[in-house]
């Protein structure tokens, strides 16, 4: 089986192919070739995407190919310095490939260690391009870790990934974490029935609405983000998951939800974040605690 | 009784580690009347550290008890704010809930 690759690559643009070639995982095909000779542009969203998949078909047994690399392209140049072909074909495709200042490279999901990774990685590389010094980040950290922490709840084969790419010329960063887990629809569905996908999104990102999959769930986590980088950070949230999605703005000083159908299906959750990074800066309290 | 937390895990990220420090926390405040919690060191809580390190003490103690006993130091402004938030509307619920 073949899959061209959409020549703007975001994630959605492949959500048809995937309804279209693999229904909702029930059969897999024994090989799949994603074909690159059409992507000429391709989004955060694009990278942590075909690599999910890549590694959930090769996870069910199918063997995954990817065809027409070109390395003089620059969206293939772009994918080889993200290490996207380091991780799925074992080395970059041209000696020459390296990791781009602007961006940190495409990292696996797991559990324990994608904390620290957040810490001693993401937030210094972050810090050093935007100037807010990591101890301001606190509530950035919290809100992709809360994130991990959906993922190690609710994805049984930890198949999770995040890619950061910093745009300098607005300030501004973009996030996309995303996983092949059981999707936030499935999720809701086991305390309220009959929504649709995107009702189910909406929902989970309501103040204490938990699926309470585990006693120490209380919904907070998704409200929390939400809180943060479109009030706090006055950024973009965009959930995708199943057959729906939200995208989650601010207008004024109120909090926009907009859901939709997407066209196709989109396994798993995907959460695409785009937010100011000189709001970042919040000043610390002054004193000792108080309840 | 000082408790610092950063001794006892590497981080306030997880709920495991939420866990360790709660059983630490509870034990010190059914035999001591003042605890200190200290989170020098640490730069962050979630809400799954806070949901396993604090919220189930709500079940062994009034909020007002915690309030009087329990000291928190060296807590940055997310980590306050993520207790207070946590702890007010628990406490809430299980009043609701009473």
């Amino acid at each position: 089986m073949i899959v061209t690759l959409p020549r703007q690559f975001r994630a959605e643009q492949l959500f048809t192919q995937v309804e279209q070639h693999f229904g909702q995982f029930e059969q897999l095909p024994e090989e799949i070739s994603f074909d690159f000779s059409r992507m000429q542009f391709l989004r955060p969203s694009g990278v942590v995407f075909l690599s999910n998949l890549s590694r959930y078909l090769s996870h069910r047994g199918c063997c995954v190919r990817y065809s027409n690399l070109d390395v003089n392209r620059s969206a293939i140049q772009f994918l080889d310095d993200a290490k996207f072909f380091e991780q799925h074909l074992g080395e970059p495709l041209a000696a020459t490939s390296g990791i781009r200042p602007t961006t940190q490279p495409l990292q696996a999901i797991h559990p324990q260690e994608s904390h620290a990774w957040l810490e001693f990685t993401l937030l210094p590389w972050l810090s050093a391009h935007c100037g807010v010094p990591v101890r301001h980040m606190a509530e950035l950290k919290t809100c992709l870790s809360e994130v991990f922490n959906n993922i190690a709840d609710h994805t049984d084969s930890g198949l999770g990934s995040v890619f950061a790419q910093w745009y300098p010329r607005e300030e501004n960063l973009e996030i996309c974490i995303a996983d092949i887990g059981q999707g936030i629809p499935n999720t809701v569905a086991r305390i309220v029935q009959g929504l649709s996908d995107s009702e189910a999104i909406a929902l989970a990102f309501e103040d204490g609405f938990s699926s309470q999959s585990l006693p120490t769930n209380r919904g907070v986590g998704l409200f929390y983000l939400q809180q943060n980088v479109v009030q706090n950070f006055s950024g973009t949230l965009r959930c995708l998951s199943a057959g729906g999605g939200v995208t989650i703005d601010k207008v004024g000083n109120l909090v926009r939800k907009v859901p939709y159908k997407v066209q196709g299906f989109c396994p798993g959750t995907m959460i695409e974040m785009r937010f100011r990074t000189d709001l970042l800066y919040q000043a610390d309290e002054e004193g000792d605690f108080e309840w | 009784m000082v408790i610092s937390v950063k001794a006892l895990v590497a981080g306030g990220d997880t709920a495991a580690q939420g866990c360790i420090v709660y059983d630490k926390l509870c034990a010190e405040l059914q035999a001591s009347n003042t605890v200190t919690v200290d989170f020098t060191g640490i730069m962050n809580i979630t809400s799954s550290f806070a949901n396993t390190a604090f919220v189930p003490l709500l079940d062994h103690f009034s909020f007002d008890a915690i309030k009087a006993r329990l000291v928190i130091q060296g807590a940055n402004r997310q980590i306050s704010s993520m207790l207070r938030d946590r702890m007010s509307k628990e406490n809430a619920k299980n009043n609701l809930a009473a």
